[in-house]
């Protein structure tokens, strides 16, 4: 905003005065003055809160100060009804979340119960269709059909009305059905043991006694066997020793007049077979040539000629290194 | 015709340099653009015949030219006129600012000039001050339209001779700056002459706006004016001449702030002299 000199001012006045003579310096201060409020953007906020008050509720200029108390409390007041309610608010707002989430609970098991009766429906069905599906197959087996089965209920409802067991009647049928002469065999069962049954219960014992006698003489042989087993294995190790004894045995018979040779010739740092070419020497001898370097001109130790050579020989017999110094290594 | 070795491209250069041409200090472009609504477009025909005679009084006849582009720049010139209804007078030159390529006939070499002449006669804009605080207020409907030409409208002004002409352009933009920013201010953008008459302009406005309450004010202790002494003298039988020249010897004495009872008796004094 531009400010204006004294001058200025003075010359503003006087020019206001003019055209309106009641025109004042005091008003025209009010007037600068309020043109600074007018900027003042918290002046024009009450400034508009009065107005306001008056344009909506028709309280005075004067009544402002003590409405603006009340409006005040009646705002704090309103403020903790707010809170309050906000706080009731949100209890009611936790209250229905769980109450959804129970309900979404009771929901999920139902689904989940419903699906469960549906799946045990399925398989019950399914049992159902495989049973019947058997029991078809197995009537088929066994070559029977409705008839057959509703004459063995008829049947086995006749046995139990006389006491009798059917797997017992069966039992004996079994046993008499193909035997020409069962009644003499009837007759002597009873005689020795007082009745068919008995004698059948006296021979299923006898029957099992054997097959517990036969179970341990099986385990007895089957130790004997793995006994034999290993006495063959010790004998087997003690015939490779008889051996190994034998061949070092040969050995020692063989080379222990030559050992204090090869002894003497460990010794030495190298060996090298040589061999005179001599017509009339050819002798063969080894060779130490000792810690100095190495020399082919030698002469023969037989008949001092100097035609000695490499014995190209010995090194193909003995398997080693085209003449290569041997160095001669005896084990522990 | 004023030529300067000079490129310009923009109407703000253009403004510039017709600024510089009238001898001004401190107007803004923007007082430019706002009087150029008030000025009556000339063509390119005319800019190019003053462009021809220039170029050609400058570099003779067989300089070949090109206008690389031209514009019309207004240049208010305000002043506070009190007699009568207190108004402010903008005196509005324009001024035609091309930009002209220049080549001589027998060279290859081209150079650009700018070319600055006044066009015509200054237009007057009267501006009362009382139409200015009616549009302060926002409330300018209140004068009657009695005439509309094209753009231009004639509004009716207790006070003056003939109605008020504005362009509508005009009068819109000055509206929208009186919405941004103060009458003092708006005068500060014509320079240091705007500068001169704020306190006046300002005060006349104060002087409008309280100018109501003034009923309840005798018209004895009214402040005087030169108009008000003149009624005063030839309603007492005496010749305008005469009264003129009464005032002429009263002068000395008189001074601004003076009520019109005082004034008064201080004319009747030269009066009585006079007879």
């Amino acid at each position: 905003m531009r400010k204006f000199t004294q001058q200025e001012i003075r010359e503003i006045i006087r020019t206001a005065q003019l055209l309106a003579p009641q025109f004042t310096g005091d008003q025209y201060q009010k007037l600068v003055q309020m043109q600074q409020e007018m900027a003042d953007s918290e002046f024009i906020e009450a400034a508009w809160g009065v107005y306001q008050l008056q344009q909506e509720y028709g309280i005075p200029c004067s009544e402002t100060p003590g409405k603006y108390v009340q409006l005040l409390k009646d705002t704090a007041e309103a403020e903790s009804r707010l809170s309050r309610l906000k706080e009731q608010r949100k209890i009611e707002g936790e209250k229905l979340d769980q109450m959804v989430k129970a309900v979404r609970q009771v929901k999920e098991e139902r689904h989940r119960g419903e699906k469960e009766l549906e799946l045990f429906r399925r398989q019950s069905e399914d049992e159902k269709k495989r049973l019947k599906e058997e029991l078809e197959h197995t009537m088929q087996e066994a070559q029977v059909n409705r008839d057959d089965v509703a004459i063995a209920i008829k049947l086995k409802a006749e046995v139990e009305s006389h006491r009798l067991d059917l797997e017992l009647t069966l039992g004996l049928f079994e046993e008499f059905a193909g035997d020409e002469d069962a009644t003499r065999h009837l007759a002597e069962a009873v005689a020795e043991y007082g009745s068919q049954l008995e004698a059948r219960e006296v021979l299923r014992k006898q029957n099992e006694a054997l097959r517990v006698e036969e179970e341990k003489r099986q385990e007895n042989l089957a130790e004997l066997r793995t006994e034999c087993q290993r006495d063959q294995e010790v004998l087997s190790q003690l015939r490779t020793d008889l051996a190994e004894q034998e061949r070092l045995r040969r050995f020692w018979q063989r080379f222990k007049g030559t050992s204090q040779i090869l002894e003497y010739l460990a010794r030495w740092d190298q060996v090298i077979p040589m061999r005179c070419n001599w017509f009339f020497c050819g002798a063969r001898f080894l060779v130490d040539q000792g810690p100095s370097s190495f020399r082919t001109k030698l002469t023969c130790p037989c008949c001092g000629l100097g035609l000695v050579y490499y014995d190209d020989e010995a090194f193909t017999t003995l398997g080693l290194s085209y003449r290569t110094p041997i160095k001669i290594e005896l084990g522990e | 015709m004023t030529i300067i070795r000079k490129h310009i491209e923009t109407f703000e250069e253009a403004i510039a340099l017709a600024f510089r041409e009238t001898q001004l200090e401190g107007m803004k472009p923007e007082v430019s653009r706002l009087f150029a609504a008030m000025l009556d477009t000339i063509s390119r025909q005319e800019v190019k015949k003053l462009v021809t005679s220039a170029v050609r009084n400058q570099y003779g006849k067989d300089a070949e030219w090109d206008i690389s582009n031209w514009w019309q720049v207004a240049v208010p010139l305000p002043r506070y006129e009190a007699r009568g209804l207190p108004s402010l007078i903008v005196e509005t030159r324009a001024y035609s600012v091309a930009s002209v390529e220049v080549t001589r006939g027998w060279g290859r070499r081209s150079w650009h000039i700018a070319l600055v002449e006044p066009l015509g006669k200054p237009r007057m804009t009267l501006l009362p001050l009382c139409f200015l605080q009616a549009l302060l207020d926002g409330n300018e409907d209140r004068y009657r339209i009695v005439g509309k030409d094209g753009r231009w409208t004639l509004r009716e002004v207790a006070g003056l001779k003939q109605p008020l002409r504005l362009h509508d352009d005009f009068v819109n933009q000055l509206h929208h700056v009186f919405r941004l920013e103060p009458v003092a201010d708006w005068l500060d953008d014509f320079g240091s002459r705007g500068h001169s008459l704020v306190p006046l302009v300002v005060g006349s406005l104060l002087g409008l706006m309280h100018r109501g309450d003034s009923a309840s004010v005798p018209i004895e202790q009214q402040a005087y004016s030169r108009e008000m002494l003149i009624d005063i003298i030839t309603g007492m039988g005496y010749g305008v001449a005469r009264a003129q020249r009464v005032l002429e010897r009263a002068e000395p004495e008189l001074r601004a702030g003076m009520t019109l009872e005082e004034a008064t008796r201080i004319v009747l004094k030269h009066i009585s002299e006079e007879v």
